[in-house]
């Protein structure tokens, strides 16, 4: 589902001029080159769904691999062929592009990603890992793709919220509240955990709030990278919630 | 719901369901409409910062009661408060820095305090105590009750321009007082400047405000705050360049609005702001608004200067030049002819200005006229002086020493005091030698 703004090219919206898939819609414009690297720092954070995708589709876990880079190598290019304007939101593009790209001889490119020293950011282990806790077996490639897509803008937004812990030296804490990002304290939970750190329970309350408020950014700032206006992001999230709220694999 | 748990190298997260509604079913948070800027986790939102002063537990802060919420900013929200132990009321702002502040940063953001509460000027707000409480970290302050400058302009618009300047000198003033303790400000900007119920300006958040922008823009990869106040080397974080002269760009950049109601760099974003603070010039004064004085334009232009070096080096400076443009005297930024020099000293001193022109017409009679030898003086630049309102009569030739404008009317009569004065003392005063 897209918009007017994300058929039309990046939307008059200044916050939403600057996000990555803003400036992959403007890959025909003169900055070619950032709208190229864009595209290239944005599908580098979704290599784990085009990984389910691809183990879904019956690949072994080193071949879906070596599939992965092959297709995170020559995508950038691609874009030149195919216009992004056409496509909606960046996660439409991504799996629209991945169909293609198996009805080519992918393995062709792998060896020039191999040049470009591209890399997955998780070992075959850690991925395997999550596709086997994150999917029923029963799912489609496609799937797999939009769930995957959608537990990876969760475990982004997770992984800053931590990193943020740990530069202000509050991993203690972060370790001791992350049960209550999702769930409210039972009674005396926060007296306990008071005791515990060595904080006063007002200052607990007020940092679990800010934890959610926090985290609700992050997921903000990451899905927007994927979306070129406010229209875009609101239905992002309403699908990305479909995708993920009942549970279902 | 089936407990599925999203897989990370660094953590095992909460459940996917809930997960996904605290992410994506929420309120929106008001990045997509570009509202606020991402910020670290240390700092707080005004709102978790809105404590409910119904209830006693939290209208109790330790020495102090909670009154009321009188304002709210980036660095935190302020309250009306009564401190218990000397019982009177305070200003008390709780920061935005919370429980997940780095230790160093709030041990250095004490120390900070601690420095700006040495200041004691009539212009300056005055910081009474700086600490935490429940792990919430505030500093109180005199209670100025009155409304800042920001909400001054926003409510009221821009300033007659002798107002501006006489409200300006005294901001200058606290700042050069401020600079001789080795105090910055870096955030001067009008919603730092305070008025009281006389009108009068404090100057508030010495060295404070900055700390916390600071420690977000470390942070961070967002523009914390609005940079339209941001001098050009702050806006580059070009750290070794920021000084006095960073407070004498935030000055002009107080006066700019002052005069015309808006910034001097206002873009879409803040990204765009920034870059316009950088790279283009403000829309020149006369240009948004006729009626400026070219002095009072000169003097914000030199505040204003993108290199650090070409502004005025010492807020005192600028406070003097405000000073001598008040009292229509040359300044130091725009130098001017002796004509025009003697016809600002007839506009302040018209009695006398013509009790001299009246002393230099009578001796030029009693005795023969010098040879007329250089250049014909040039006509006064301005015609707006009292008595020289409608124009001068070229004389037919100028001395070196004696100055022979006259006026054409002589609607403003010299005193019998000032017609007896010495000639000697005339020409010192129409010099610029004298008092003036």
């Amino acid at each position: 589902m897209s918009t007017q703004s994300s058929r039309n090219g990046p939307a008059a919206h200044p916050r939403f001029s600057r996000t990555r898939w803003s400036r992959v819609l403007d890959i025909h414009q003169p900055e070619q080159e950032l709208a190229q690297r864009s595209l290239f720092e944005l599908s580098q954070r979704f290599w784990y769904p085009v990984y389910a995708y691809a183990r879904r589709s019956g690949h072994a876990p080193e071949v879906a691999n070596e599939l992965c880079l092959a297709f995170f190598g020559q995508l950038p290019l691609t874009v030149q062929r195919v216009d992004p304007r056409g496509q909606g939101r960046f996660r439409d593009f991504l799996l629209d592009r991945l169909h293609c790209f198996l009805t080519e001889d992918w393995r062709k490119y792998a060896e020039d990603a191999r040049l470009q020293d591209l890399s997955a950011p998780e070992t075959l282990e850690q991925l395997e890992q999550r596709l086997a806790q994150d999917h029923h077996a029963s799912s489609s490639p496609e799937q797999a793709f939009h769930r995957s897509f959608a537990l990876e803008v969760l475990a982004r937004s997770l992984r800053r919220l931590q990193a943020e812990a740990q530069q202000s030296g509050r991993e203690d804490l972060f370790r001791a509240l992350q049960p209550f990002l999702t769930r409210e304290p039972v009674a005396g939970q926060y007296q306990e955990l008071s005791r515990a750190l060595g904080s006063p329970p007002l200052a607990l309350v007020i940092a679990v709030k800010r934890l959610r408020q926090r985290f609700r950014e992050l997921a903000d700032d990451e899905l927007m990278e994927t979306v070129a206006s406010p229209a875009d992001l609101e239905s992002e999230r309403a699908a990305l919630l479909g995708l993920l709220a009942d549970g279902a694999a | 719901m089936t407990e599925t748990r999203i897989l990370s190298s660094e953590a095992k997260f909460a459940g996917t369901g809930d997960l996904a509604r605290l992410a994506f079913a929420s309120a929106p948070t008001g990045l997509g409409a570009g509202t606020i800027a991402p910020r670290h986790l240390a700092f707080l939102p005004p709102e978790a910062l809105d404590l409910d002063l119904n209830d006693p537990a939290q209208r109790d802060f330790g020495n102090y009661e909670l009154l009321e919420k009188i304002g709210q900013g980036g660095m935190g929200v302020v309250y009306r408060a009564r401190q218990k132990s000397l019982d009177r009321e305070v200003a008390l702002k709780l920061l935005a820095a919370g429980p997940w502040a780095s230790t160093d940063f709030i041990m250095r953001f004490q120390r900070e305090a601690q420095s700006a509460a040495r200041m004691e000027h009539p212009n300056i707000v005055t910081i009474y105590e700086t600490g935490a409480y429940e792990d919430l970290n505030y500093f109180s302050m005199r209670l100025v009750r009155g409304r800042s400058l920001a909400a001054r302009l926003a409510h009221d618009g821009a300033y007659d321009c002798r107002e501006a300047a006489q409200l300006m000198r005294k901001v200058a003033e606290a700042v050069d007082y401020a600079h001789s303790l080795d105090v910055l400000h870096l955030d001067l900007k009008p919603g730092n400047v305070l008025l009281d119920e006389h009108g009068d300006p404090l100057v508030a958040d010495f060295g404070l405000a900055r700390r916390l922008d600071q420690a977000v823009a470390e942070h961070g990869d967002e523009v914390s705050g609005t940079p339209s106040y941001m001098a050009p080397e702050q806006a580059q974080a070009h750290s070794q360049h920021i000084g006095a002269a960073t407070d004498i760009y935030g000055l002009g950049a107080i006066l700019y609005e002052m005069l015309t109601g808006h910034p001097p760099f206002l873009g879409d974003t803040p990204q765009e702001t920034l870059r316009r603070v950088v790279t283009t010039q403000p829309e020149t004064l006369r240009s948004r608004r006729g009626d400026i004085p070219v002095d009072l334009e000169a003097i914000c232009s030199k505040c204003l200067a993108k290199d650090p070096r070409a502004r005025y080096q010492r807020a005192r400076e600028v406070a003097d030049d405000l000073g001598r443009f008040l009292d229509g005297r040359e300044v130091s930024v725009r130098p001017v002819g002796r004509f025009e020099r003697i016809g600002r000293w007839a506009r302040r001193d018209p009695r006398m200005a013509v009790a001299a022109a009246a002393l230099i017409a009578s001796l030029s009679l009693a005795s023969p006229p010098p040879a007329c030898s250089g250049d014909a003086p040039r006509p006064m630049p301005s015609p707006r002086a009292n008595c020289f309102g409608k124009g001068v009569a070229k004389p037919p030739c100028n001395s070196s020493r004696t100055v022979t404008v006259m006026p054409r009317s002589h609607a403003c009569s010299p005193t019998s005091k000032n017609r007896n004065m010495p000639a000697r003392s005339a020409w010192r005063n129409l010099s610029g030698g004298g008092s003036a």
